[in-house]
């Protein structure tokens, strides 16, 4: 098993497709559904790398972003922010946030991998 | 030297009287573009989301199927094409509502009247949006003596689907849904009532426009059609559509059908 994923998206289509790809890659995948049930999973079991969507109900990404990197225990925890919203501003307001990577909605999954294997050897 | 004088006062004021029309004029235009930004925004905004992420989950089921094909059982093949095809029906709905909108925006609704059954209209709606939400309750009372009027079928299930939808898509996991129909003497009134996130004073004037999305509506699914697509759905059979909410309280949707 190459690593832990938490994967936070409230479209479950799109959580499911990706988390099988991840799976047949090797990696163990939890999917939640937003920022605040996300913290609730991070805080029971600390993931290898995080993947949230931005706009999520409840918390969205960017406030899950903040909160994760206002902790000490969390500021190397690897994060990749997806977004569907193709705007520069929310890819600025993701990776300024904390995040160390932004993709936009519909990614090529092989770079998504490629740049978690880079994250988890860093 | 003083009619000189006066006709330069005069072609001053005349001047100025220009410059000021074309300040004001400037600053209108101004207003105008900011508000088409705005609205470009809005449109930009919900189109990404209820696109794009529909086409990132067909792209990677497919990407999937591609590549591991040889090494899946025939369920997970099936799974992946099922959620193929399902996101490909939201992006139709999607194409759809936008189609449905310019069509209403430029007034071509035209209600085609028919007999219509309310009860059986109702619970099958009902039923059908219960499926969809199975962790919400609706709760169905109708009070009306005549259970038949003349109306749109296809114009009643859009305003009544968009209408019921929003209430259970704006209130949280468990919540009821009240669907309340009484007459007056002339009309059928059909009251949608939540107890969810309710609506901002701001907001509400500005809810029946298209793609206008509330600014409690973040992480919501919708493209701000809705609302706008059914106004125009009820002024096409001489309904109308009223609302009353509060921000944590809930909303009210009061729909008034003429009974001829």
């Amino acid at each position: 098993m190459k690593g832990n994923i938490l994967l936070i998206d409230d479209s479950t289509a799109l959580a499911e497709s990706l988390a099988s790809i991840l799976r047949m890659e090797d990696y163990q995948v939890i999917i939640v559904s937003n920022g605040a049930r996300a913290l609730a999973q991070i805080e029971k079991n600390i993931p290898d790398l995080v993947i949230t969507d931005m706009l999520m109900p409840e918390m969205n990404g960017i406030e899950l972003i903040k909160r994760l990197r206002a902790q000490e225990r969390f500021q190397k925890l690897p994060v990749i922010a997806l977004s569907a919203d193709a705007r520069d501003d929310r890819s600025k307001e993701g990776l300024s946030a904390g995040a160390n990577l932004f993709f936009t909605k519909p990614f090529d999954e092989n770079e998504l991998i490629e740049a978690i294997e880079k994250l988890l050897i860093q | 030297m003083a009619w000189e004088g006066y006709f330069k006062m005069e072609v001053n004021s005349i001047e100025k009287i220009n410059l000021a029309a074309h300040q004001t004029a400037v600053t209108e235009c101004s207003t105008s573009v900011q508000r088409s930004d705005e609205k470009l925004n809005q449109i930009i905004s919900a189109v990404s989301h209820n696109f794009k992420t529909p086409l990132a989950t067909i792209k990677l089921s497919t990407s999937y199927l591609l590549k591991y094909w040889t090494r899946l059982e025939p369920a997970a093949i099936e799974e992946k094409l099922a959620t193929i095809l399902e996101q490909t029906n939201n992006l139709v709905y999607s194409v759809d509502s936008i189609v449905a909108q310019r069509t209403a925006a430029e007034n071509k609704i035209e209600a085609s009247k028919k007999t219509v059954d309310l009860l059986s209209f109702f619970e099958r709606l009902v039923k059908s949006l219960k499926e969809k939400f199975p962790h919400h309750t609706i709760e169905f009372t109708n009070k009306v003596r005549i259970q038949e009027i003349e109306a749109d079928e296809d114009l009643l299930q859009n305003i009544f689907s968009n209408l019921i939808g929003n209430a259970l898509l704006y209130s949280p996991h468990n919540f009821t849904i009240w669907l309340n129909i009484t007459e007056s003497e002339k009309s059928i009134i059909i009251e949608v009532k939540d107890c969810g996130l309710g609506i901002s004073e701001n907001d509400l004037p500005k809810i029946f426009n298209s793609f206008y999305r509330g600014s409690n509506a973040e992480g919501i699914k919708g493209m701000g059609l809705g609302l706008s697509i059914a106004r125009r759905a009820a002024e096409a059979m001489n309904a109308k559509i009223e609302v009353r909410s509060k921000p944590g309280e809930g909303s009210t949707f009061t729909i008034t059908i003429p009974k001829i």
